[in-house]
């Protein structure tokens, strides 16, 4: 078993895989402008932390504010503007282009082309992504992450047109990411039966992002075009004779596969670096390519249960959604089946035990159980429409997706890189601190949301009133959000220092030793 | 890279802080740039003005496509009320007396022309008939006369209205009340005073002005009573859902909310509450709750408030925490008299 086939595309392996140290003796010019696409992958993803710990600021900042009743220091403006910029740098700029830039970076390995096909097209992706960002600094949108018609129209920020720009340009960011993801996915020499599982991923999702940001691009584009009065009647402007139930329906035909598009590539990883720590295949390659495709055929009719309370279309329509909503739980309960069965299957190696990417995934795989119980909840018609709709239950169900299951995979795939592209090997105490505060920090953090939903608490709200209850379960939000944080400059600090001064790394930097009592000095580098 | 990034990554993050917190100016609540919309307005693509409830194009439907059935169906609800108050009753000048009161109804009169002068006695006068309306009835010169025990139970019911009219002649009318009795003035009866003499004593300040409540109920925040009711509100429900009254009966209610979250209490009629239904139906939120004849909105948890019912009509009324959904987790409940008990379908 310590031996491993590096060829075998099921292993989620090929050749190429050699730790060096790619981060210095860079020019700006290389830095900002290199096609390689190690270089591509790696701008992205450093990025996507500094997103990170914009969005992350933000949410310190509103969370200090709602951990007690009554204002403190956050008036209604910026909350609104703090919680959509949470929302959209989040989901815009720190997830989505983290796990497409780890795409880019595992793909090209993996597929043994060592060239990422269509460079320029990433490229042109991370430029459009990075004036978007700035746009929407600039602007400050107030409108929350969804911009629903008429509000993103009549807020009281002047610069709002920069948010609607920002959508259009996110929009077309997205659109050529997954132009890249699915041309390096053709460019697959394995056929049906022998492409990797992480291709398939980026297959099936770069042309669910292709189709699904017109939906998006449009949105941002009726918006403009509604704020400007460059048309007589308007889209979504219902003073003007459009409709706000058009705005629901196209912008949530992006909104859910838009929840898709950093979940499914996490999940690619799971199906790259688990085979690579267990030493073993996957317990089934074809029950991970049906949910792939089932997931992207799934996404985009399935968006009307975003706002199941407020359509008020016939019933027939209403269970149509809730049972295609419920067929989509298929394709993830069978990934969830495939890695717990490729867990259980044999003992897990020690080697792995110690692994913080290995940690990370094993927990990120508990968080996506959790969310998809909590989901199984919110797809009934009775009880969304009854309590859960826009009660903190939801922030609750999303967190445990996009940041407990899908931004901690993204992490367990910097980790797992982490040797590749330093040729060190990170700290593994501090790795450690990270790992814990942000398992007990989310726990506390996501628990605490479902508890206020359970309370009813609303969403985005800035003050509140002394409720029994209430308080608390905001108080732990914050304590949760706080350890989050902490975990991350944990995680920063090892980048920085680990970068420099971690243990060099030569040849395999995941062996896979099954006892490390019986073979110490096969012990990974540390 | 990694220094690279992480100079950039500091500087973006500390001045993107400023800009979304001291960067965003002051709270401001502000419609869209009136300009804006100029070019269209001249071009009549626009309503004259954005507040539509001054525009004259959206008063005439032209804006704003009201459905007709709403209309129909609150004014039907309204009118089923005003029915039960003294609309148009004109009460100026009540100080001088209320002598000549002319309180005909439009309906079968019973009393009409009854003329109460000269110290008549009233005390056991029995006005039991079908639709009573005391109309044209002369009641100057009561001074000395007695109204107690006067039963004037309209509805052909036992109910006998306890009408504090002390032999003194003192017609206390702000805790009692002429309840039940039908003053419909469908022409705008006047109760003008001709007759400065009659009925010096009731004095009408304009605190009781209103001692016919509407919709049947005499609602006051607090007075005499003979029944005192406590209700708890809880999750979900009222603790007491059916609530059983005599007419004229005046009932001091205490609310209190013994659950654990926010709840509200109210009074609606069971007309309005056929028109809330239907707007209920079409997926209008708006639930006519201003409508109701008493409100008591967001009662937070262990709170709770006070007042005084007088039933002055036979009818049931509906009472109910109109915070969305909590009607329909069942806080809803009836308070009715003998024999109008509806059906809510609770069972």
């Amino acid at each position: 078993m310590a031996t491993m086939e590096m060829d075998d595309p099921k292993m989620g392996n090929k050749v190429h895989w050699e730790p060096k140290n790619l981060l210095s003796g860079l020019t700006l010019n290389q830095i900002l402008f290199s096609n390689d696409y190690r270089h591509i992958a790696l701008k992205g993803i450093f990025t996507a932390f500094i997103m990170l710990a914009l969005g992350g600021t933000f949410a310190i900042i509103f969370r200090t504010e709602l951990a007690m009743p009554d204002v403190q220091f956050l008036g209604a403006r910026v909350y609104m503007t703090l919680m959509t910029l949470h929302g959209m740098v989040m989901v815009f700029g720190f997830l989505i282009p983290l796990v497409v830039s780890i795409s880019y970076y595992m793909l090209p390995k993996i597929l043994g082309n060592d060239r990422l096909l269509w460079a320029g097209a990433a490229q042109a992706s991370y430029w459009i992504l990075i004036v978007a960002a700035v746009l929407l600094v600039i602007g400050r949108p107030d409108f929350t992450w969804t911009a629903y018609a008429p509000m993103s129209l009549r807020t009281g920020n002047p610069n709002i047109w920069m948010g609607h720009v920002a959508i259009i340009l996110v929009a077309v960011s997205e659109f050529l990411a997954g132009a890249v993801l699915f041309r390096n996915a053709l460019a697959s020499k394995g056929g049906l039966k022998n492409t990797p599982l992480m291709a398939w991923a980026a297959g099936t999702i770069g042309l669910l992002f292709m189709i699904s940001v017109f939906p998006l691009g449009f949105v941002g584009f009726g918006l403009l075009s509604d704020w400007a009065q460059w048309t007589q009647v308007a889209y979504f402007d219902p003073s003007r004779g459009g409709s706000v139930q058009f705005f629901l329906y196209v912008f949530w035909t992006y909104g859910h596969p838009a929840v898709y598009l950093p979940f499914v590539p996490a999940i690619a990883i799971i199906y790259t670096i688990m085979p690579r720590f267990l030493g073993r295949p996957m317990w089934s390659y074809w029950s991970g390519v049906v949910a792939f495709v089932l997931l992207a055929l799934g996404a985009m009719p399935i968006g009307p249960h975003h706002f199941q309370p407020v359509y008020t279309v016939s019933g027939d329509y209403q269970r149509f959604v809730q049972i295609l909503t419920m067929l989509v739980f298929i394709p993830s309960v069978l990934h969830v089946f495939n890695w717990i069965s490729s867990l259980f299957m044999a003992p897990i190696p020690d080697s792995a035990r110690r692994a913080i990417p290995f940690k990370f995934m094993v927990f990120s795989i508990a968080f996506i159980v959790y969310g998809g119980a909590t989901a199984f909840l919110n797809a009934q018609i009775a009880p969304d429409s009854d309590f859960i709709h826009n009660s903190y239950w939801i922030p609750a169900h999303f967190h445990a997706m996009f940041f407990g299951f899908s931004g901690q995979m993204a992490f367990a795939g910097v980790y797992f890189l982490f040797p590749y592209f330093t040729g060190r090997m990170y700290n593994q105490s501090m790795g450690n601190w990270h790992f814990w505060l942000w398992q007990i920090g989310l726990f506390i953090k996501i628990t605490g949301m479902g508890v206020a939903g359970y309370l009813y608490f609303p969403r985005w709200v800035y003050d509140y009133l002394d409720i029994p209850g209430w308080a608390n379960a905001q108080m732990s939000i914050t304590i949760g959000g706080y350890m989050v944080g902490l975990g991350f400059l944990f995680f920063l600090v090892n980048l920085f220092w680990s970068a420099k001064y971690g243990k060099e790394v030569t040849g395999d930097p995941w062996p896979v030793v099954h006892d490390l009592k019986a073979a110490p000095s096969a012990a990974p580098a540390e | 890279m990694l220094k690279f990034f992480g100079i950039v990554g500091l500087a973006g993050v500390s001045l993107t802080t400023y800009l979304v917190t001291y960067g965003v100016g002051p709270e401001q609540q502000l419609p869209p740039e009136v300009s804006l919309l100029e070019g269209f307005r001249e071009e009549g693509a626009m309503p004259e003005s954005r507040n539509l409830e001054e525009d004259e194009r959206a008063e005439e439907g032209g804006v704003f496509e009201v459905p007709p059935k709403d209309e129909e169906v609150l004014e039907a609800a309204l009118e089923a009320m005003g029915d039960m108050d003294m609309g148009g009753m004109d009460m100026s000048a009540a100080d001088t007396g209320m002598g000549n009161m002319d309180m005909s109804g439009a309906n079968d009169t019973a009393m009409a022309d009854t003329d109460m002068s000269g110290g008549g006695d009233m005390s056991g006068m029995d006005m039991t008939a079908a639709d009573t309306a005391m109309g044209g009835m002369d009641m100057s010169g009561t001074d000395d006369t007695a109204m107690a025990g006067m039963d004037m139970s309209g509805t052909g019911e036992e109910a006998v209205l306890d009408m504090d009219m002390d032999g003194d002649g003192v017609m206390d009318m702000s805790s009692a009340a002429m309840g039940g009795m039908d003053m419909s003035g469908t022409d705008g009866t006047a109760m003008a005073a001709t007759d400065g003499a009659a009925m010096d004593g009731m004095a009408m300040s304009p605190s009781n002005a209103a001692m016919m409540g509407e919709g049947g109920l005499l609602i006051t925040e607090d007075g005499a009573f003979d029944r005192e009711i406590e209700l708890t509100m809880q999750e979900w429900g009222y603790s007491d859902m059916q609530i059983d009254v005599r007419m004229g009966e005046r009932i001091k209610f205490t609310v209190k909310n013994g659950g654990e979250i926010p709840h509200e209490f109210m009074f609606m009629t069971m007309p309005l509450m056929a028109a809330a239904n239907y707007r209920a139906t079409r997926a209008d939120w708006n639930l006519l709750e201003h409508e109701a004849l008493f409100e008591r909105a967001l009662v937070l948890p262990g709170g709770d408030f006070e007042f005084v019912v007088q039933v002055q009509q036979a009818g049931s009324w509906m009472f109910m925490c109109m915070l969305p959904y909590h009607m329909q987790m069942g806080m809803m409940g009836q308070m009715s008299t003998e024999g109008m008990t509806m059906d809510m379908g609770m069972q």
